[in-house]
């Protein structure tokens, strides 16, 4: 084991290719879904938190049960959308990293709406009488709520990004792991793990673990200054 | 504007119900009352921010109306950023109109050292000043201020005060301004309004009826915060 550790760091402190090439692609897919969704899930966000009616509830519970989805019941569907009899099968998007991003999107946007929905929503009813009384209309109303979850959002951006890094289900089940392809760290580190290739999957266990811990550093940080 | 048999429930609870009230240009209305009696539902209701369960709210053609909640709240950015959001749309911050206005609310709210200062980190007092500068850089018909005095010493009050005074001269505005102050509703008010169990139960000139009260809920309120 030790030796396979000392294998490990070499690897990294050499840059293999193969370890570089499977970083690339889980840093390519993880970035641009946890952005797609911070697209998506901020404005979500915020118009969930200044709304009170029925069909609003009904729309945070549906969030909030998607906050939940497994990654793994996620991945199903998206199989089933984009297989040969799927519904989407023309956009050829199985086995591809983009048919990854959207799966991952599916599962990351209801966090990042859910979280800012329920950092908003304490805030939202106090910001919106204040433009109100001050007659500024809805859309600038949004525009002052998001500024005022600046933090929050940076903050949630950065789980999303780890809950992207962090997820195997769905990725594993809609990309198939390819070599050179579509395989990403946690995929990867499973699929060297079964063939007791144990310095590839220590090396990239270290550089996942070294990535979460600057995110969590950086998150630290921001929550910091919030609090200030 | 003018209220007429509106009434506001919360579930069974009647929390408002005037039969009829209207506010008239270049006149300072005092809303006094104890906790509860309903004056902050009062000044939602006229501002339009609460829809009134029943009951005809009808503004004047064009009015204007802004309000000044009794929360203070303080956006992100600097104090001079904050009261920009009350100048009218037509006026842009940048323009002369736009810095004049904002330099004369600073200015004459003690707040022009801290114009650059972060809004949130200010004290009480000073966001409510901040608060109240926003309100008064717009031009509005009738001005509704939920207690815009209530976290300032002796000489705020009085700035603010004198303020209000200018406010209702300069735009001709209708101002109703919630305190619990019989002094202040002495001072600065054209007429005053008890308020009681979500019921106007006084209303009238301030030497007429805080002096010679009808009510015993008057008088056991002027007894208890003192003329």
């Amino acid at each position: 084991m030790g030796s396979a550790f000392a294998q490990a760091l070499d690897l990294i402190v050499q840059g293999d290719g193969m370890l570089l090439q499977i970083i690339g692609v889980t840093l390519r897919m993880s970035l641009t879904s946890s952005l797609i969704a911070l697209v998506l899930g901020v404005p979500v966000g915020i118009l969930l938190s200044t709304g009170k009616s029925k069909a609003v509830t009904a729309l945070i519970v549906l969030n909030r049960t998607m906050m939940g989805l497994p990654p793994v019941v996620c991945g199903l569907l998206c199989y089933l959308m984009f297989c040969g009899v799927g519904p989407f099968r023309w956009a050829h998007l199985l086995y591809t990293v983009e048919g990854m991003i959207i799966a991952q999107v599916i599962l990351i946007s209801p966090i990042v709406a859910g979280n800012v929905e329920a950092f908003a929503r304490g805030i939202s009813g106090p910001v919106r009488e204040t433009c109100a009384g001050l007659n500024i209309g809805l859309p600038r109303q949004l525009l002052l709520i998001a500024g005022e979850c600046r933090y929050q959002v940076i903050s949630t951006y950065l789980l999303a990004l780890g809950r992207g890094l962090a997820e195997v289900g769905a990725v594993s089940m809609v990309g198939g792991a390819i070599a050179y392809k579509t395989n990403v760290m946690t995929t990867a580190i499973m699929m060297y793990t079964n063939r007791g290739d144990f310095k590839m999957a220590i090396a990239l266990g270290i550089i996942l673990v070294a990535i979460f811990l600057i995110m969590n550093i950086v998150v630290h940080v921001v929550q910091t200054k919030v609090s200030r | 504007m003018k209220l007429t048999n509106v009434q506001q429930a919360y579930g069974e609870r009647i929390a408002l119900h005037i039969d009829s009230l209207e506010f008239k240009p270049g006149t300072i209305y005092a809303v006094i009352g104890s906790n509860g009696s309903g004056k902050t539902t009062l000044a939602r209701i006229v501002s339009g921010t609460l829809k009134p369960t029943r009951g005809s709210r009808i503004p004047s053609p064009g009015e204007r109306i802004g309000y000044m909640p009794q929360a203070n709240y303080a956006f992100y950015g600097s104090v001079a950023k904050n009261i920009q959001l009350g100048l009218p749309r037509q006026i842009s911050p940048s323009s002369t109109e736009g810095e004049q206005r904002i330099h004369l609310a600073m200015e004459s709210l003690n707040l022009s050292h801290s114009a650059n200062a972060r809004a949130k980190k200010l004290s009480g007092g000073e966001t409510a000043r901040m608060a109240l500068g926003r309100v008064l850089v717009g031009d509005y018909d009738l001005l509704v201020l939920d207690e815009p005095t209530a976290a300032l010493d002796v000489n705020s009050t009085l700035t603010a005060e004198n303020l209000i005074r200018l406010y209702r001269d300069q735009h001709g505005a209708a101002i109703m301004m919630i305190t619990h102050s019989i002094s202040q509703a002495q001072r600065l008010a054209d007429q005053v309004l008890f308020m009681e169990s979500g019921k106007i139960a006084e209303y009238g000139h301030p030497q007429s009826i805080l002096q010679n009260p009808r009510t015993t809920e008057l008088r056991q309120f002027i007894e208890v915060l003192g003329a």
